[in-house]
């Protein structure tokens, strides 16, 4: 039995929300947390895709930038390699960073405007004092030209504004790449470019981790885009996860309510296809104040009273497939039945 | 390597040549195009360079030294000659030539303004820089610093200071730079709070870029033509200032600047019958400033486009 | 109810040029219809709309091509009468950033009650009333009414833009990318509602997006806009069933379906044409892997194949082999690498 590549345990992100000048000082008033992240635990196997799922606020890009160490999360463990990198006695720190890369989400920000091609896909290089000049030079054209950036000699010299959006993705998925990372965290690594040039961009992804055996944590709002890409998909909602389970099981065969009505509200290009979508109430919640048991009963069609009591935890649904919800409780589905 | 040989002989040279070069042979064509269809900044540029140049060569274009003192033809002390084909912009109450001196005294001016203004925004940006990127406890106290140098009274600071370390022109600099710095830590800083926030400092970080690299090579590079700009305001005021320390009568007593010239026509109370002695350096200081302004101007536009239509 | 004929609208640049954002578009929609209009980045699909209802940008202009409306052709009508007649009254618009559509130091009601007195005569209560049986509508709870637009999450927002647009009850009205920025919850709530109450008051509704799955989804029409031009408009079964152009073939493979369980996802290699100056020919012809030497010289124009399904393209009376050909992944793929201008077919 291998370790898997990455295993995220109990992992919290709390972000203070109304700190001023006295609370610092003085320490009056209470301080309000917003929980962005609270309490999330997977695994991510080698070379495994795993996609990370849910509407905006939910907390996957903060979950996945914890991964890579962007942020010191409040508490729970991130192993990388077996390794907790949120001890800072156990990370080295260096190592870390040439094994664990971002690709990310707006590729018109996300590069340097002051960088050329070649210095931005370079600079990993730099930093961790890899290669003669020669060779990182080498190396740099050799990636550029992998990413389809052909000739390389044709980009290497442009600043990001004179290059499209997917050249630009592309440049940046070089820099990721160029260190041969073991792990991409891949932030919305499409939703800014237009429909055509998208495939080719999720098309170079899926060849990359094919030739190097990475592993790759995509996150996005887009079902069909990570069932399309990933091997396993998470569904979180207010800073948790609520399903689990295998891509094309999670969106042909939902369990969760919340993941029924995220695939239902999906829209598809079938026109007959009439997808009954299930209705929620209300809008998503304040994650300063949340509601006590589970998170998603306020809005859930499904709720009973039980719901409120108490966080379910996750129950196997079979097949891999896990859900936190009641309704997948043992226990619970004998007393209904009874 | 097989890719290498497809290149051109002229990529491989390219590729050795370091950025920063690069990124300044860019700024300087988009400011010579910007240059080129301004008319006040064209000025700027000439008068400014016309400044350098005469401050660089003083000795040689002085016609006399700025010190000697003139006679007339009958022997008595040529004082307060009006100008003449010998004394251009005719000469003090002392008999010394009034052009000399003014040509001499651009040196202090250039050099004062220039070099203040360099420590000014040198030590502004750094403070920005470091406030606005490590934030917490470090800037709340670099920026209640920042507060109290706001705070300073321009002349009683220069004065008291003049009277502890003395008045000499390096002090005179330092002086004026410790004024100065305030402004572009300010803006340094709120600049860096926007930078910071990108996603490629975020990229940085996680290729493992030190904090000082981020700083100096990622967000430095983008908040460098708001330092430029703040450079040539620094250098316009740093002239003034030095002119107004000169004028009041503290200035470096063995040093001729513009601002001492009419702080000694002045004294003598020549001002009303001496114009060529008073008015020569008034025009010099207007014109310098308001070059350096000029050049500023222009600067604005390429670091700021939307105020270009 | 609307009908355009040959629009062309052009926008002029500093140094002179002209960017032919439209190219010579021809369509026309029927009453209680949905339009999907379809295309990318710079096709001109929001140009195109930001020409009917005259919010195009100051350097923005219609030089040729008529815009009928109920009969009057729009482009004639000063920018007066266009004010007072048609705009809210007859067509309006939800835009994509509804935060920005709202005035922020009004309250969303003041600002709807407003639009309504602007142009009819009714009282300030008359008026609220309206506003807030809108917002029940819209499922917005009444009693927001006086909050301001900051106070509103992006979905209230764009509904409350929404009762905004509906507040005239208007024929047509223009939806630019009214729920990009949403989830797809909220998405599909604010689609429903749209189509809800368009069948009430029974108006048109032209929705402009990038994305297939919506304009499948709720719309009736679809027109497919690539470099300006409408390459191909039919209802939305044809579209999505038995599409002719090769674009849209292509734009079909290169989006992934949450129906499907084993997508091969294609691209469409290149670039979008430079609208500047207009190479000669079919605009899609250095993308086409059908492309023969008549595509670059000659313009197709707009022919029709049974029943309103209107194509531009040369080959359009090839579909079988098109979409067999289109599906495979080498098709697009041999055109990345092999030179572009004049690829013939082997089978011609």
């Amino acid at each position: 039995m291998t370790s898997p590549k990455i295993e995220v345990d109990d992992l919290k992100k709390h972000f203070k929300s109304n700190e001023d000048l006295f609370t610092r000082l003085f320490g009056w008033g209470e301080i309000e947390y917003v929980k962005a992240v609270d309490g999330v635990s997977f695994e991510i196997e080698e070379g495994e895709s795993f996609g990370l799922a849910g509407e905006s606020g939910c907390g996957k890009t903060t979950c996945g930038k914890s991964l890579l160490h962007l942020h010191e999360p409040t508490s729970g463990t991130v192993s990388f390699d077996g390794q907790d990198i949120t001890d800072p006695a156990v990370r080295d720190e260096m190592d870390f960073r040439t094994e664990a890369q971002i690709i990310q989400q707006n590729p018109y920000e996300s590069i340097n405007p002051r960088y050329r091609v070649f210095d931005w896909v370079k600079e990993p290089l730099d930093v961790h004092g890899i290669g003669s000049e020669e060779e990182r030079e080498n190396t740099v054209i050799e990636t550029i030209e992998s990413v389809g950036l052909n000739p390389a000699e044709a980009y290497m010299h442009e600043y990001p504004s004179e290059l499209s959006g997917g050249e630009r993705q592309r440049v940046s998925i070089a820099r990721a790449i160029i260190l041969e990372p073991s792990f991409i965290l891949a932030d919305e690594p499409a939703s800014m470019l237009d429909v055509s040039v998208r495939a080719s961009i999720l098309d170079l992804l899926d060849r990359l981790q094919d030739e190097l055996g990475i592993s790759i944590l995509y996150i996005s709002h887009d079902l069909s885009l990570l069932k399309h890409m990933c091997d396993r998909i998470g569904i979180m909602y207010l800073g948790k996860l609520v399903e689990v389970g295998p891509a094309t099981q999670v969106i042909n065969d939902p369990q969760h309510p919340y993941t029924k009505a995220l695939v239902g509200s999906t829209p598809t290009i079938d026109p007959d296809d009439e997808r009954e979508a299930a209705e929620l109430k209300g809008d998503i919640p304040d994650p300063v104040n949340l509601p006590s048991g589970c998170r998603f009963a306020p809005r859930c069609p499904e709720a009973t009273d039980e719901c409120t009591v108490e966080e379910p935890p996750m129950y196997d649904t079979g097949d891999d497939q896990q859900a936190r919800c009641i309704l997948y409780d043992e226990e619970q589905k004998q007393t209904i039945s009874e | 390597m097989s890719v290498k040989d497809h290149l051109p002989a002229n990529v491989e040279s390219k590729l050795t040549s370091s950025r920063a070069l690069s990124q300044i042979k860019d700024g300087v064509s988009t400011a010579y195009e910007l240059y080129r269809s301004d008319r006040l900044g064209q000025f700027g540029i000439v008068v400014l360079a016309a400044f350098v140049f005469i401050a660089v060569f003083a000795p040689i274009l002085a016609p006399y030294s700025p010190g000697a003192r003139h006679r007339r033809d009958d022997g008595s002390l040529a004082r307060l000659d009006a100008p003449s084909t010998d004394h251009l912009l005719g000469t003090t109450h002392h008999g010394q030539d009034v052009f000399s001196q003014l040509i001499v005294s651009a040196r202090v001016s250039v050099f004062v303004g220039f070099l203040a203004a360099f420590i000014a925004v040198f030590i502004g940006t750094n403070i920005g820089l470091i406030s606005a990127y490590y934030g917490g406890w470090i800037d709340d106290i670099l920026m209640r610093i920042v507060d109290i140098a706001y705070g300073l009274p321009f002349l009683p600071f220069v004065i008291v200071l003049v009277f502890i370390f003395g008045a000499n022109i390096v002090n005179i600099m330092l002086v004026i730079a410790a004024i100065l710095w305030r402004d572009s830590a300010r803006v340094v800083r709120s600049e860096v709070l926007s930078q910071k926030q990108r996603p490629y400092v975020e990229s940085a970080r996680a290729i493992g870029a030190s904090d000082f690299r981020i700083l100096y090579r990622h967000v430095f590079p983008n908040v460098l033509p708001l330092t430029v700009l703040y450079m040539a305001f620094a250098v316009a005021y740093a002239i003034m200032y030095e002119a107004s320390i000169a004028f009041l009568g503290f200035g470096d007593p063995n040093v001729y600047s513009w601002g001492r010239m009419m702080y000694q026509a002045y004294t003598h109370g020549a001002i009303r019958e001496a114009w060529w002695w008073v008015l020569p350096a008034g025009v010099c200081i207007m014109l310098l400033v308001s070059s350096v302004f000029f050049i500023g101007r222009t600067l604005e536009e390429i670091t700021n486009p939307e105020i270009r239509h | 109810m609307l009908e355009l004929t040959d629009v062309h609208v052009e926008y002029e640049m500093e140094d002179g040029g002209a960017v032919h954002a439209v190219n010579g578009v021809s369509i026309s929609l029927e009453k209680n219809k949905i339009l999907g209009l379809i295309g990318e980045s710079g096709s001109g699909k929001s140009t195109l709309a930001k020409a009917v209802i005259r919010l195009l940008a100051k350097n923005g202009d219609v030089p040729e091509g008529s815009i009928e409306y109920k009969g009057t052709d729009l482009t004639e009508l000063s920018d007066r009468e266009f004010r007072t007649e048609i705009r809210w009254d007859e067509i309006s618009m939800v835009p994509q950033n509804a935060m920005n559509g709202f005035d922020p130091v009004y309250t969303v009601g003041n600002q709807i009650v407003q639009a309504i007195r602007t142009h009819e005569d009714v009282s300030k209560g008359e008026a609220r009333e309206r506003a807030r049986e809108l917002f029940e509508q819209l499922g917005i709870d009444p009693g927001r009414i006086d909050d301001y637009p900051h106070q509103f999450s992006g979905g209230m927002a764009q509904r409350a833009m929404i009762a905004l647009a509906l507040a005239l009850d208007p024929s047509l009205i223009i939806a630019d990318e009214p729920t990009t920025a949403l989830d797809v919850v909220i998405q599909d709530r604010i689609l429903q509602t749209l189509r809800d109450l368009q069948q009430e008051i029974e108006s048109s509704v032209v929705l402009i997006t990038h994305d297939i799955s919506v304009v499948s989804d709720i719309c009736d029409e679809i027109a497919v806009m690539y470099g300006g031009r409408v390459v191909e408009h039919a209802d939305v079964e044809t579209i999505i069933k038995e599409p002719r152009h090769p674009y849209t073939l292509g734009l079909r493979n290169a989006f992934p379906d949450i129906e499907e369980d084993d997508q091969d996802l294609i691209s469409i290699p290149g670039t979008p044409p430079d609208l500047v100056e207009p190479p000669e020919g079919c605009g899609f012809a250095p993308r086409c892997p059908f492309a023969t030497d008549e595509c670059w010289d000659v313009t197709p124009e707009p022919e029709e194949y049974g029943d309103g399904h209107i194509v531009e393209c040369h080959r359009a009376d090839e579909q079988e082999l098109l979409t067999e050909e289109a599906k495979r992944k080498e098709t697009w793929m041999d055109l990345e690498t092999e030179p572009q201008q004049g690829v013939e077919e082997a089978d011609d």
